[in-house]
């Protein structure tokens, strides 16, 4: 005999499975062939199987004018809820372009928030895939308070549980500015960000741009640095997810993943051999940076954005460390406004979520130029300066080759409050190199004597004998102690083995004054 | 579900739920199973990058060739001039004019803050010109060569 009870739950299945189609199959096929996944095709493969729960599925739209009353709008336009990455609780939102092209509504808005509030009151990742045309221009001001709510818990959110932004289509104008105020941005090929798009540009200020020139990941990573890591796909975006998560705890109170930590340490002779002689010479430092990680395993951070610094994630025994390390070979190593920006950025990510600080030194100091000291590299270099002093997660530094002047400071020296310096025997820790010494020092004699030549190779060679040596420094105590570069993934693990419960007490206040 | 019974109750000593709870600060080892990024026992020289993403299982859902084809590079209005990163002296100039080169190659080696600083294009191309010559010293942003 037939039950309501059956005929509702057969209801029940039509009604979901309908709505589940978003925009159906018409605008499906065309997210396919313009090279996209679907907002729920791409929550299945970031979610363990079988594990996503979704909330607001039944959600109405409430616009009333221009055509909207009565339309559906299946989830309106936003898949949200909860689900598991490698067993961890994760809360998301995916935008449906197949829906009103995934524009934000209030009720659209209200979902993303509400999803928000339930990461962090459970302590979980929050990951917002971005797939959407913009504001819901039929729903008016409405929408853009929907929007304002999203930021609003974005900040609420920030350095409390990590927030991932993944962008997979269009996001333009203010839905840029949601991911913007989250920790990591993961943009596809295909996806562009901007605040103002090419037509207005066009209008406003007569300039052509294409919309990939103007907002496609290569201007997002290599101009602007908005960008973390680009992906080739969606189903590569949602690996460099995946794999990023892995490397983070849920929230600011829980220590990231501990993984089986491997046997103990061997010595890696081959370190001994990557930094040359020749100190004009340059060398890829990430060489040196993988050597020392588990299995070689490094997820690098913006990769392709002020290339002079070298940041990202690794394990040393299990544990997660962010890498932080001059890159000899580009610009010599020097900091410069950018590179500041982005490893002050990164430092600070590191001390919210309890991950250890490990940092490879060879500077040749701040990148002199007009263009550099009236781009504020005073304020920018401070950032770098601020992170590193507030940072109070363990601080190791090791000093491969040149440490110079205020650059030695800001590559988390002793004095900003490194918890185990480490030099190798190529370490030259100086105020600046022998032979910009040498000029300072005795530009007048050098001015006046006959013998120019000989006596200034005399000089630089007495200074380099006594300061491009880790020794004056380690005899300071600056340095804690000079290693043989194949120990160090050794000397690395025992100090963070050692600094794992380290605490370190500062004055209670509302929050720094970082130089932003 | 006694996976769920059993997440339920890792998830109740949390330090996150005890700090909710009882507010109380502290550390707590989180071990998640997430085996595949465990490190495994190599010798240090075995240590090269590896793609930590292989290895995996099928994937969840059937996905479209359209999705998975290679894109073509992208390109910037800037990319076929290559401009000098940093002010310097040119020390070496490592290509000729009508020579393909890649976006890794160095094309040009400046020395600028007692280094030797190499210059690639940001994309793969032919070069068209070389615009300065060994011993020249340049201006950061001054164009070094340009491509086809």
């Amino acid at each position: 005999m037939e039950t309501v009870t059956k005929e509702r739950m057969r209801e029940l299945e039509r009604v979901k499975q309908r709505l589940q189609l978003g925009g159906g199959g018409d605008r499906l096929e065309k997210q396919h062939t313009s090279g996209k996944l679907s907002a729920r095709e791409r929550l299945a493969l970031l979610l363990d199987r079988k594990t996503f729960r979704e909330a607001g599925l039944f959600a109405k739209h409430n616009g009333r004018l221009f055509g909207m009353d009565g339309k559906e709008l299946p989830a309106d336009g936003v898949v949200t809820g909860r689900g598991r990455v490698e067993g961890r609780l994760v809360h998301v939102a995916s935008q449906d372009f197949t829906v009103a092209g995934g524009s934000a509504g209030e009720v659209h808005a209200n979902k993303i928030a509400d999803t928000m509030k339930s990461a962090l009151k459970t302590g979980s990742p929050f990951i917002f895939i971005n797939d959407s045309g913009g504001a819901r221009v039929q729903e008016g001001v409405g929408s853009l308070a929907g929007y304002a709510r999203i930021f609003y818990q974005n900040v609420v959110l920030s350095g409390v549980v990590p927030q991932i932004s993944l962008i997979c289509g269009p996001c333009a104008g203010g839905a840029a500015y949601s991911p913007a105020l989250t920790d990591f941005i993961i943009q596809t090929h295909d996806a562009q960000m901007f605040i103002t798009g090419p037509a207005v540009i066009k209008q406003v200020t007569g300039e052509i741009v294409a919309p990939e020139e103007l907002g496609g990941p290569r201007a997002q990573m290599n101009k602007s640095g908005v960008v973390h890591f680009v992906a080739e796909n969606d189903v590569e975006a949602v690996k460099i997810c995946q794999r990023l998560l892995s490397f983070l705890p849920n929230n600011n109170l829980e220590e990231p993943p501990h993984l089986d930590p491997g046997g103990a340490p061997r010595d890696d002779d081959d370190l001994n051999d990557i930094v040359p002689a020749d100190p004009k010479s340059g060398y890829d430092v990430k060489k040196i940076v993988t050597r020392v990680m588990d299995r070689g395993d490094f997820l690098e951070v913006q990769t392709d954005f002020a290339k002079n610094l070298v940041v990202g994630f690794g394990r040393i025994r299990g544990h997660s460390v962010g890498v932080v390390a001059n890159q000899p070979s580009v610009l010599a190593g020097a900091l410069d406004i950018d590179a500041s920006d982005k490893g002050a950025r990164f430092v600070r990510f590191c001390n919210a979520f309890n991950i250890p600080l490990l940092t490879f030194v060879d500077i040749p100091g701040f990148l002199p130029g007009v263009d550099q000291e009236y781009g504020g590299i005073i304020r920018h270099g401070a950032k770098l300066l601020f992170a590193y002093s507030a940072a109070t997660v363990p601080k190791i530094t090791v000093i491969l080759r040149k440490a110079y002047g205020g650059g030695y400071i800001a590559m988390c020296s002793k004095e900003l409050g490194a918890d185990c310096t480490l030099a190798w025997p190529s370490a030259e820790i100086a105020v600046m190199g022998a032979e910009a010494a040498v000029e300072v020092l005795f530009r007048r004699e050098l001015a006046t004597g006959n013998d120019n030549g000989s006596k200034r190779r005399e000089l630089v060679q007495q200074f380099s004998d006594t300061f491009a040596t880790p020794y004056v420094a380690a005899g300071m105590r600056l340095v804690d102690d000079i290693i043989e570069p194949a120990a160090t993934r050794a000397h690395v693990a025992e100090a963070l083995g050692a600094l794992s419960a380290k605490r370190d007490w500062r004055p209670q206040k509302k929050h720094g004054l970082i130089p932003l | 579900m006694a996976d769920d019974d059993e997440r339920a109750t890792a998830a109740g000593t949390s330090a996150w739920a005890r700090h909710g709870r009882e507010d109380i600060h502290g550390s707590h080892s989180l071990s998640a199973p997430l085996a595949r990024w465990a490190p495994e026992l190599v010798e240090p020289e075995a240590q090269a990058p590896v793609d930590a993403a292989s290895g995996e299982s099928e994937p969840a859902i059937a996905i479209p060739e359209s999705v998975l084809h290679a894109r073509p590079p992208q390109r910037l209005p800037e990319d076929a001039v290559c401009r000098s990163p940093i002010a310097g002296l040119v020390i070496a100039v490592l290509a000729i004019k009508g020579e393909r080169v890649t976006r890794r190659q160095p094309v040009m080696v400046i020395e600028a803050m007692k280094m030797q600083n190499n210059v690639s294009p940001e994309v793969d191309g032919v070069l068209k010109v070389v615009h300065v010559s060994p011993g020249e010293a340049v201006k950061a942003g001054q164009v070094l060569f340009e491509l086809m």
